[in-house]
């Protein structure tokens, strides 16, 4: 890619990432503050990855979801999982037609192009495997037949890190197919009160529908295209390493608290969310900042702490601050 | 007279003469049939017989006949024929003797067995003549004292160890007048040349200076060009404002300026221009002008010239001292 192609992406991703201000923009009629987490949901959507949504309860996590939902015209399904819930209510079952005197297919909730999974913690793995499943193969099969799922596919799941009695944690493996896990903080005193008036008054805020789900295929095949320079590869690989071999990059203090460091998919979903991130900025290529601006959703549930950190109370974000802190930029 | 001869005759005729007993045969011969009074001479005894065959080798006492001193020994030599059927076995034993006379050499018995045969057999060497002379004296010669002993010549190993004694005394004395001498002159005893450590603006300047001369971008190596100028601009920024810029981005480096108010305006704008235009060239395969390529680093010659003022002290030199030095009064 020469000079002359990243002035034409630019322009190109100027003229497809218009919807992504009006997303925002529909976005804050409904929810207030939670920038960064709209931001992410924004991340999710062009980079084609899964999202995580942790937070305390009343943060908004699930009517985000909806909302951007709602500004897309597109089928959107919300499944809350409880301890009974079972696979086949969530990817569909074979129900014998006495009409046709023949079984047939009925489709489950996850044939839609955005899935709210609400608390997905509370539903045994059973349930998480045959979800995260469809989220790896996007695709799901019923008796001898496979269904392609359809495109866009994104799952936006959510979960309680207060209430621990009664739920499955999910497991690492399973975690590790989330391209992020964003951590949801209070809103601040400003927001709390523009909260309030909201909900006080008698007008409901609605976000409208903007687009279509083919803008948001064309607008991630632009942003694969932003352009990743070696530098920021190598970047990307120092970071993942230094979670890995923490003394190999001057954090030998690190060693013995991290059990496993991020896997292969930490690198290639830096890389597509900075990517992603790149062209939320109008930028068609990506810098260290970009990388420095998605390493904590992309890093914080693939890395392993072990009995000796959380018994000094350290936690996966105090090691990627460190890391950043210390691996050189290029 | 005349029986000396006789037993010398027999003596020639014995020398030599092989004991022969079935085909295993001993003979027993001496270098020469006369010796002079102390010298040293040969026994030479040897037994041919079958490969295979066990034999008691003959030993002698420290005395042959009680006066024949037996002064060396050697190993008993084994060697086959060609076509190692038979083997033959030979010993040389050193003799010397401090009584004149004749002497006769008994027969030398040596037992042996032949495989399988477990019977012991001797085989029996011939018998020798040994005649040892005296020295003649003149007794018309006055008595002469008695000579010393011989001196054997000096090796250089011998007087090594008393040379390297010497060197060392000699070093030692050294050593003790050099440390009076520095001890005396409050000197201190090892100093290692003054290692100059320059301040960071005059690392970044020389860095810069190095820079220009390398002509990187006049080679077309422009990404390169502009990966050092930053990395020589950020790590002058942390090494003299201690802001850890190598591990930030642009947009850090330039907040955490901006923050600090560490600069002016003006100082900052300029080095948030060089930085983001590098990272432009860094990330986004822009190509600026050969000008614009120049100016950055003029620029940033610039901004370090501008910024000396905040750190300019005297260098510091870094010097070793082993010595505990006395302050002087």
């Amino acid at each position: 890619m020469v000079e002359t192609d990243i002035k034409a992406l630019n322009e190109r991703i100027q003229r497809e990432s218009a919807f992504v201000d009006m997303i925002t923009m529909e976005m804050h009629k409904v929810i207030i503050g939670q920038k960064h987490m709209i931001e992410r949901l924004l991340i999710g959507l062009l980079a084609n990855g899964h999202i995580l949504l942790e937070g305390v309860p009343g943060l908004a996590k699930t009517l985000a979801i909806k909302t951007l939902a709602s500004t897309i015209e597109a089928k959107f399904s919300r499944i809350q999982f409880t301890p009974d819930l079972l696979p086949a209510d969530l990817v569909g079952t074979l129900v014998y037609s006495q009409k046709k005197e023949e079984f047939q297919v009925r489709k489950g909730p996850i044939f839609a192009n955005f899935i709210l999974a609400d608390e997905i913690n509370r539903s045994p793995a059973k349930v998480q495997s045959a979800l995260l499943e469809a989220m790896q193969e996007r695709q799901v099969t019923i008796g001898d037949q496979t269904f392609m799922l359809p495109e866009p596919f994104l799952v936006l799941a959510t979960e309680n890190p207060i209430e621990q009695e009664g739920t499955y944690p999910l497991p690492e493996a399973q975690v590790d197919r989330f391209m992020l896990k964003v951590i949801i903080n209070y809103p601040d005193k400003k927001e709390e009160k523009l909260i309030i008036r909201q909900n006080i008054s008698n007008e409901i805020a609605m976000a409208n529908t903007i687009i279509k789900p083919v803008d948001i295929l064309r607008a991630r095949a632009v942003a694969r295209e932003v352009y990743l320079d070696e530098k920021i590869e190598n970047y990307i690989t120092d970071i993942v390493f230094a979670s890995r071999f923490p003394a190999d990059y001057k954090l030998k203090k690190f060693e013995g608290l991290i059990s496993y460091g991020g896997s292969p998919r930490a690198s290639i979903y830096l890389a597509l969310a900075s990517k992603a991130y790149a062209f939320i900025k109008r930028r068609g290529y990506v810098i260290p900042e970009d990388i420095r601006a998605v390493a904590h959703d992309v890093m914080r549930h693939r890395i392993g702490l072990t009995y000796e950190a959380e018994a000094e109370n350290i936690t996966s974000e105090d090691i990627i601050n460190e890391i950043l802190n210390t691996v050189e930029v290029p | 007279m005349r029986n000396i001869y006789i037993i010398g005759i027999v003596f020639i005729l014995l020398l030599g003469q092989p004991a022969w007993s079935q085909n295993v045969s001993a003979t027993s011969r001496l270098d020469s049939n006369a010796m002079l009074i102390g010298d040293h001479l040969g026994l030479k005894l040897q037994l041919n017989c079958p490969a295979g065959t066990q034999v008691i080798w003959p030993s002698f006492n420290d005395t042959i006949l009680g006066k024949i001193i037996v002064i060396g020994r050697s190993k008993v030599d084994t060697s086959f024929s060609k076509d190692k059927k038979s083997l033959t076995l030979t010993q040389k034993i050193n003799l010397t003797c401090f009584d004149s006379g004749f002497y006769t050499f008994p027969e030398i018995p040596f037992r042996y067995r032949l495989l399988p045969d477990t019977s012991v057999k001797t085989a029996l060497t011939g018998m020798s003549m040994l005649k040892v002379n005296t020295i003649k004296v003149d007794t018309t010669q006055v008595f002469k004292p008695i000579k010393g002993p011989l001196r054997i010549p000096i090796t250089f190993l011998e007087i090594l160890p008393y040379i390297l004694l010497a060197l060392a005394l000699i070093a030692l004395v050294f050593i003790l007048i050099w440390y009076v001498n520095k001890r005396r002159k409050h000197e201190p005893l090892i100093s290692i040349r003054p290692k100059v450590r320059l301040q960071p603006y005059e690392k970044a300047l020389q860095n810069l200076e190095k820079l220009r001369t390398r002509k990187m971008w006049q080679e077309g190596h422009v990404k390169e060009y502009h990966s050092e100028l930053t990395d020589i601009l950020r790590t002058y920024i942390e090494e003299g404002f201690g802001i850890p810029a190598m591990e930030s981005t642009t947009y850090e480096i330039v907040g955490k300026l901006r923050q600090d108010s560490v600069f002016a305006r003006p100082l900052i704008d300029k080095v948030d221009q060089i930085l983001q235009n590098a990272d432009m060239v860094k990330f986004a395969k822009f190509t600026p002008l050969p000008q614009d390529n120049e100016n950055a680093l003029n620029a940033g010659v610039e901004f370090v010239n501008q910024t000396i003022k905040p750190l300019a002290s005297e260098p510091q030199v870094e010097t070793m001292n082993r010595t505990t030095q006395k302050p002087q009064s």
